[in-house]
């Protein structure tokens, strides 16, 4: 679904201090209605601190928050029934089953019973959680516990949804159910504001992302553009025996090719984003009549990015 | 919505099984073992059975023993030697069993086990001995004797009182008549006189008590420091009224903040039913003591009274200390649970000397304890015939429920936080 220009969240200047420490430094972003919205970056990075800004759930220092045009503050609460939350860690009553923990959820939102009761199925259903209602969540397994929590955040079907790393520490089966879910709850009409580190989440849901490190944005845009915004190289690397070296210098003289080796019938070639690249290079052994025996490329993702911007990886190291 | 949160808030509150553990398992419990500690283990209601205490008067001076006996008249009968060996009466207006003796046949009826306690008919009376007399009787025989002193001290001040009067006015002695202004006048000073005395003699929260044994009925000091200490038990539950509906306290808590619901709605919506469930689980307490048949006193509405505003006093310090400090919910929750043990000791619960060492060393402790305060409300009732003290207890109470009521709302009014 392609996001309309309408600016459904507009962070402007933000700074958030934990004493001495700039947990959010001057940070400005805008997010679009309709688009899923990725904010993405390392643990500490400021994801969390940002969300909670942006619901005025925390006090910061300076700056201003616009949601749907309107100015943000606790007491917003026209604001609030349009927004919806999923906390990081589940956060749902241990003492309520799953379907009185949506119930209860959705309850604070919608007044009206019946609708309620529609919005809780509907909730349900598209969390796949219908044989688990009369649980408790201490019988659920983190990947359903995950999904409930989800459920919990989106039943009233809010206009603005902030998703808080929903997939920690979920089997592969929930994962895909909830990014799924993600997806639908776009085509519904919703705006996502989407935070993880798990980069290739980014790349499969956001329409456009944020990068975040120390507090601050490092760059925004579509996974595209960001990958094209850095420097880093398509890496191509052939298994093929008996290279010409009028070859080898042909590629050599190729300004597009930053780095060439070419040993014991291995070669590898770094090539800039947009140049010679793969198919170029195979069409040249095709016009000197040569045969790779393997071939493979690898080009740079947003962890890539991310390590050449910030010089860490994205992905917790455990 | 408020019906729903009100619903919400009392399932999830009862479905809690440390809830249920330590807030209404656990008193019957402690309050149970309390009394079997305290009492005949094989047969605890025998503590406070009805069987007349037998005495043994030693006529020391004959005119003490002649004033002793008759008052004991009114309450009992004469003749424990005779009957010793029979069947136990079981008659309801007969408390006391008692034989007027010497030294000698006092001790001797005490080895045979044919009374159990030896009294000396003197200025003051004292109890000499006792004998398989159960701690609860041994507090009603002090308590009896304890009124029967101050019967004699109004007497005595009366009459003295009178006496004075006639020889300051040779007149009024001449005619043996006092004029009705003069009387009035008396009687007036002579209440006076009698209050303070009644006063110091019963408050053993005051560090002016007279500290003697006959002075304090230990058992129920433990009782009503007991009772006060589980009417204030609910604090913990005000600091978690409070955790989930604050955002940098609990998951949940973040959710509610989240939602568009008022802080102060939410609030009341989640102390309301926990507040009513409290106020009626202490009364139960309040029915469960009465049942094990432990007469606190027959002021029946007033101590109901109290034991709410007891436990609304509990409940909103809890909320005042969730609501204004934001240390983490583990130490709130230590807080919560050593307060009241640490209240219901400088309150009597543990050592019934406590209450008078607290008022002779750190006297404001005292004003600022609700069990103390609790505990001396049901002191009073028990003890004293007039309400004056009682309410004033009550006063102290509404105070602190107010003065809490306002810090609650007062940190309430945070709706965001420097950190979550």
């Amino acid at each position: 679904m392609k996001a309309n220009r309408e600016v459904a969240v507009k962070v402007d200047n933000l700074v958030k201090r934990y004493k001495e420490l700039v947990a959010i430094d001057h940070l400005s972003l805008e997010i679009y209605q309709g688009e899923i919205f990725g904010l993405l970056g390392p643990n500490g990075s400021g994801k969390s601190t940002l969300i909670n800004s942006i619901l005025s759930l925390l006090k910061y220092d300076q700056g201003e928050v616009e949601i749907f045009g309107q100015k943000m503050k606790p007491t917003a609460y026209d604001l609030k029934q349009q927004i919806g939350l999923v906390p990081q860690e589940p956060t749902v009553y241990e003492e309520l089953t799953v379907y009185g923990n949506i119930d209860y959820f959705c309850g604070l939102y919608i007044k009206d019973k019946t609708e309620r009761q529609a919005l809780v199925e509907e909730a349900i259903e598209f969390t796949g959680l219908n044989d688990f209602i009369k649980f408790n969540p201490s019988k659920l397994s983190g990947g359903l516990l995950r999904r409930l929590n989800l459920a919990c955040g989106i039943a009233h079907k809010p206009k603005l949804i902030f998703l808080d790393e929903p997939t920690v520490a979920v089997d592969p089966q929930s994962r895909n159910r909830i990014l799924e879910g993600v997806k639908d709850l776009q085509t519904q009409g919703s705006t996502i504001v989407y935070t993880t580190h798990y980069m290739e989440e980014v790349e499969i849901l956001c329409d456009r992302l944020s990068i975040l490190d120390k507090g601050n944005v490092l760059v925004t845009g579509t996974s595209a553009e960001i990958i094209s915004m850095s420097a880093l190289d398509e890496s191509i690397e052939l298994e093929i025996y008996g290279m010409p070296d009028h070859i080898l210098q042909e590629l050599k003289d190729n300004t597009d090719i930053s780095h060439l080796d070419y040993q014991d019938g291995r070669l590898i070639i770094k090539t800039k984003q947009g140049g010679i690249g793969l198919l170029g290079i195979l069409h040249l052994m095709e016009e000197n009549d040569l045969t790779p025996i393997s071939v493979s490329s690898k080009k740079p993702t947003l962890n890539d990015v991310f390590l050449e911007i910030t010089g860490k990886e994205l992905k917790d190291n455990v | 919505m408020f019906k729903h949160l009100l619903k919400y808030s009392s399932k999830v509150y009862f479905y809690n099984k440390a809830n249920m553990m330590w807030n209404f398992i656990f008193p019957f419990v402690f309050i149970s073992v309390f009394f079997l500690a305290l009492g005949n283990f094989k047969d605890p209601t025998a503590e406070f059975s009805k069987d007349p205490i037998k005495l043994a008067i030693i006529a020391s001076d004959q005119q003490e023993a002649d004033n002793l006996t008759e008052f004991l008249g009114y309450f009992g009968e004469e003749g424990i030697a005779e009957q010793a060996k029979s069947t136990e009466t079981s008659s309801d207006d007969v408390f006391f069993k008692y034989q007027l003796t010497n030294a000698e046949g006092a001790d001797q009826l005490l080895e045979d086990q044919a009374v159990q306690a030896i009294v000396k008919a003197s200025n003051p009376i004292e109890i000499l001995a006792y004998n398989d007399l159960s701690k609860v009787k041994s507090s009603l025989l002090n308590q009896f004797l304890e009124s029967y002193e101050s019967i004699c001290k109004t007497t005595t001040v009366i009459g003295d009182r009178y006496i004075n009067e006639k020889l300051s006015n040779p007149e009024n002695l001449s005619n043996s008549q006092l004029n009705k202004q003069d009387i009035n006048t008396i009687i007036e000073q002579t209440k006076m006189d009698l209050k303070a005395k009644h006063e110091d003699t019963i408050d053993i929260f005051s560090d002016k008590s007279e500290s003697t044994e006959l002075s304090t009925s230990p058992l129920l000091i433990y009782f009503f420091a007991c009772l006060a200490y589980i009417a204030f038990y609910p604090l913990n539950t005000g600091v978690t009224t409070l955790t989930e509906i604050t955002a940098n306290q609990t998951g949940v808590g973040l959710r509610n903040s989240a939602t568009p619901i008022s802080k102060t709605k939410m609030f009341f919506a989640v102390f309301i039913p926990r507040w009513i469930i409290h106020c009626i689980f202490t009364l139960a307490i309040y029915l469960y003591i009465n049942l094990l048949g432990i007469n606190l006193g027959n002021n029946y509405l007033q101590i109901i009274v109290l034991l709410i505003l007891g436990t609304t006093s509990a409940i909103l310090t809890g909320t005042a200390i969730g609501a204004l400090f934001n240390f983490n919910t583990g130490l709130k929750m230590g807080i919560s649970i050593a307060l009241p043990l640490v209240f219901s000791f400088a309150s009597g619960m543990m050592y019934n000397g406590m209450p008078r060492i607290i008022a002779q060393y750190i006297p404001w402790f005292n004003k600022m304890n609700p069990i103390g305060i609790i505990s001396k409300g049901l002191y009073m009732l028990y003890s004293d015939p007039t309400f004056t003290r009682f309410n004033q207890q009550i006063f102290s109470l509404l105070i602190i429920i107010g003065i809490m009521f306002i810090l609650t709302i007062f940190g309430l009014r945070r709706n965001s936080y420097e950190s979550i």
